[in-house]
Order: C-alpha cells, then sequence, then structure tokens
C-alpha cells in the first residue's frame, strides 16, 4: 500500500479535484423527478393463482412501469435533460417534505393495495361464471401519509392500519369519517394502530396549533380475507411500486380463472389503476410508458380513456404521443374506462 | 535465466505479508478508480432501463478492467517492493486476471440472464 502511495503521490494529488468534483455531482441531490422509461412485467411472475393450472395461456398480459427517480442526483439529472424520453419536474408537493426512502414505503403500500383491489375485482366478476369462486374482504384504514407536525413520526408507519381512537367524552371511534365529530374538546387524544408485524399499539396524538390537524392521513382499502377466498393465491414480494399495474393485474386474474384464453396469443401490456367499482383511474408518465411498451414489442396496450374533452386525459396524451413518435396507434392503443371494456374488448377478437 | 510462472515461486521471492500488503493496496487503488465508474453505470441504468441489457453488459466489461486494474497495482506494488525474482509475475499474474474475468463473465450473465427476470417483478 505504502509503495504504491509514494509512486503514484503525484498522480493522486492531481485526481483529487476531478474526484471530487464526479463525487458531488454523483451524490448531491436535487429537488426534482425524472421519469423515463421502464419495462413490462409479467402479471403471472408476480400473483400465481392456485387454480386451472393445466390451462394454456398462449399470450401474455403485463404491466408497464416507468423509472421515477424522485430528488435525483446532478448527474441523473443531466442524464434526464439527455434522453430523448425522460421527462423533467419539480418534486412533487405531495412528496417535499418525505425521504426517497418514504417515498418508496408509500409508492410499494400502493402496489400491495392495488393487488387487493385487482384480486377483488376478478374474483367478483369471475364468480359471476363460476359460483365456486368466493371471495370476502375487510375495509381497513390504513396510515397514508404524515405531516411534518404529527407526534411520534418515526414511530407510526406508512401501511399501519387505525384501529381506534378514544374520543370526546370516552366515545370509541374505529370510523375515520368520526374523526373530525369526535376530536373537537381536547387538542390531543389516544390513537391505537395496528403494525405490519400484528403489534398493537397506542400513542397520545395532538393537533398542530397553526393547521389544527393531527398530520396523520388515514384512507379506507378493501384487504383481501385471505382466510374464505378461493381459490387461494400468491402474491410475490414486487420491486415495482405504485398502483398503475391495477386494470392489467385484474384482467391477467380474471383470465386464469375463467375457462377461455382473453389472450388470444397476444403479449397484452397496458397502464391504469383499478377502482373498487371495476372502473378504471388515470396514470401518470404515459409518454413514458407508451415508449417502453413500443420498445418491448406489445400487440396491444390498454390505457384509462374517461374524458376526452379533457386535456389531460390519459388516451389523449397517449395519442399525442404516439403521433410524436410515429407510433400507428390504431388498433394497438386501445382506450378503456372500466374493466369490463377491457374483457369486452379481448372477447370481442375472438369473434373478430 | 527462465522465469517461471507459479504461485509457489511467488511465495518464495516475497514474504506473505508482502504479498497479502500488495494486494491491500491493489484492490484499495484499483477500487478508488472503479468506485464512480460503477455509480456511474448505477445511475445511467436509473434513467435508461430501457437499455437494462446494454447496460449491463457494458458493466461486465467495467468489471473486466476493474480485474485488470487490481492485478496490474498488485504487480506494480511488488515489482516497486522488490525486482530481482525469479517469477515471471507478469505472466502469473495475466493468466490469473484471465482466469477471474472468466468467472465474472460467467456470474455476470447468470445474473442477465437468470437473476433479472426472477428477481425484477
Amino acid at each position: 500500500m505504502k509503495v504504491l502511495t509514494e509512486y503514484y503521490k503525484k498522480f493522486l494529488l492531481v485526481l483529487i479535484i476531478p474526484y471530487l468534483f464526479i463525487s458531488f455531482i454523483l451524490f448531491v441531490r436535487i429537488p426534482f423527478a425524472v421519469y423515463s422509461p421502464g419495462g413490462i412485467s409479467e402479471v403471472e411472475d408476480l400473483i400465481e393463482i392456485n387454480y386451472n393450472q393445466d390451462k394454456v395461456i398462449t399470450g401474455s398480459i403485463s404491466t408497464t412501469y416507468i423509472m421515477a427517480v424522485q430528488r435525483p442526483t446532478y448527474f441523473q439529472f443531466i442524464l434526464g435533460t439527455l434522453s430523448p424520453y425522460a421527462s423533467i419536474s419539480n418534486l412533487s408537493t405531495t412528496y417535499e417534505t418525505y425521504t426517497n426512502q418514504e417515498i418508496a414505503q408509500i409508492s410499494y403500500l400502493d402496489k400491495e393495495t392495488s393487488v387487493d383491489a385487482s384480486i377483488i375485482i376478478a374474483y367478483t366478476y369471475a364468480k359471476k361464471i363460476n359460483p365456486d369462486i368466493e371471495i370476502n374482504y375487510v375495509v381497513k384504514s390504513l396510515v397514508y401519509g404524515k405531516a411534518e407536525y404529527l407526534d411520534h413520526y418515526d414511530e407510526i408507519n406508512f401501511g399501519d392500519e387505525f384501529i381506534k381512537l378514544i374520543g370526546d367524552g370516552g366515545y370509541v371511534v374505529t370510523d375515520i369519517s368520526e374523526i373530525s365529530d369526535y376530536t373537537k374538546d381536547s387538542t390531543s387524544y389516544d390513537f391505537t394502530f395496528k403494525n405490519e408485524d400484528g403489534e398493537i399499539y397506542t400513542l397520545t396524538l395532538s393537533t398542530d396549533s397553526e393547521y389544527d390537524k393531527f398530520g396523520v392521513t388515514l384512507k379506507e382499502y378493501a384487504i383481501v380475507d385471505n382466510s374464505t377466498i378461493y381459490p387461494t393465491y400468491t402474491e410475490r414480494q414486487s420491486n415495482i411500486g405504485g398502483p398503475s399495474g391495477g386494470l392489467l393485474q385484474t384482467l391477467a386474474i380474471y383470465n386464469h380463472l375463467i375457462d377461455e384464453d382473453l389472450t388470444h396469443g397476444l403479449k397484452i401490456a397496458g397502464t391504469g389503476t383499478i377502482r373498487y367499482d371495476g372502473s378504471v383511474g388515470y396514470i401518470g408518465g404515459v409518454e413514458q410508458k407508451i415508449i417502453t411498451a413500443y420498445v418491448n414489442k406489445v400487440d396491444l396496450f390498454f390505457i384509462p380513456s374517461l374524458d376526452p374533452t379533457y386535456t389531460y386525459d390519459n388516451y389523449q396524451v397517449a395519442l399525442k404521443v404516439c403521433e410524436k413518435y410515429g407510433i400507428d396507434s390504431d388498433g394497438w392503443l386501445i382506450p378503456v374506462s372500466s374493466f369490463a371494456d377491457a374483457v369486452a374488448y379481448l372477447e370481442g377478437l375472438d369473434e373478430s | 535465466m527462465m522465469k517461471n510462472d507459479t504461485w509457489k515461486l511467488l511465495a518464495k521471492d516475497f514474504t506473505i505479508k508482502d504479498i497479502l500488503d500488495s494486494f491491500i493496496g491493489a484492490f484499495i487503488f484499483a477500487s478508488l478508480i472503479y468506485a464512480p465508474i460503477a455509480i456511474i453505470l448505477v445511475e445511467l441504468i436509473t434513467v435508461f432501463m430501457y437499455l437494462l441489457t446494454l447496460l449491463v453488459i457494458i458493466i461486465i466489461i467495467s468489471l473486466f478492467v476493474y480485474v485488470f486494474c487490481i492485478y496490474y497495482f498488485w504487480y506494480k506494488s511488488l515489482i516497486l517492493k522488490k525486482q530481482n525474482i525469479n517469477t515471471d509475475i507478469k505472466k502469473l499474474f495475466t493468466k490469473t486476471a484471465i482466469i477471474t474475468n472468466i468467472v465474472v463473465l460467467v456470474l455476470g450473465l447468470v445474473f442477465l440472464f437468470v437473476m433479472i427476470p426472477i428477481l425484477w417483478v
């Protein structure tokens, strides 16, 4: 070590300044977000339905993911400006106060709950054809957001379940819509949560004097009751976050539960969140998703279309993207507003 | 005198302490050079994910260079310590570096074609 240091002493000294510069652009992060094309991921690799194992599925159904770098380094920012397909925006105000790790936690929570939603919708639709299918769910209120002023910030985690709070007059509040009605007399209340390990804990949360809020955002989710479900399923840990795979997950699960093969040998991809009523919701990063699907040579791409008059309607944006990159959208880009729309389209392929 | 290229002979020319000290120095020097390159390549993947296969191949090639750098600095360090030796270190290290790089290539291809499809769900 010593002889090498002696021998390369001058060289090392000269390198210090460029080394510091390179370290600076590779490590210092800035408050932007870089979105770039990602890839497609087959739903069957994520969710395995323990049913119809002999069924031959000739094509594939995949979700489309993009790369979203929150708070990129200077180098990633420069790469984003150089890439013809990447877009750069300011960091979302929702995420401003969160660390990148917390943003990832929210993203994975979105993914997990979207899989539950997909299971519920697909099983409910399949049950209409096959009465053997059994699906039940419970509605849970989960921690979805935390404000900087939240008491016990580090003790409450994203995804923890809200159990109850002792409200005014000792009233036990379990429904989140009642929280504001029963927290008027005091500024501090006892909240009870359950963490992912199943441990129940109670914390006293106070309202912030400036915002007059506790600082915890709770959101209701339908969670599959695994004790009664038939057929059972296995969900693998995902590296890809976000709820935008909902529609395609639902399609793939449904395709597994029914006898016919909706894929018709096609490589199907798409995007769109799934709601509990079976309707499809908007997603972000349309341009990057279209490019991702195109470079992955998918045969057709489902995209949410809810209001053609709305400038940022996903389908309208996607049409412009196709035009910009010379992609023939006819018969490739399929606008849908619900899961039923997508199923009807695929069933229609059979007839045509 | 004809020089041989065996590890046994190298162990006779140098003490184990010298060989290990040179290796650690070489590893640190090569890593200092390679660390920014590795981070640059990883950050490239985060923005150019759609070129993943190409970028993983570039990472594998960069690892070849890293391995050669380690062996080069190791050789340099040993030569700087003692010059009158019977071992043909250059030949010995070149052979070993090639074998190491074959292992790197196999592991890289396994990672590319087996691990990524399994892990990236």
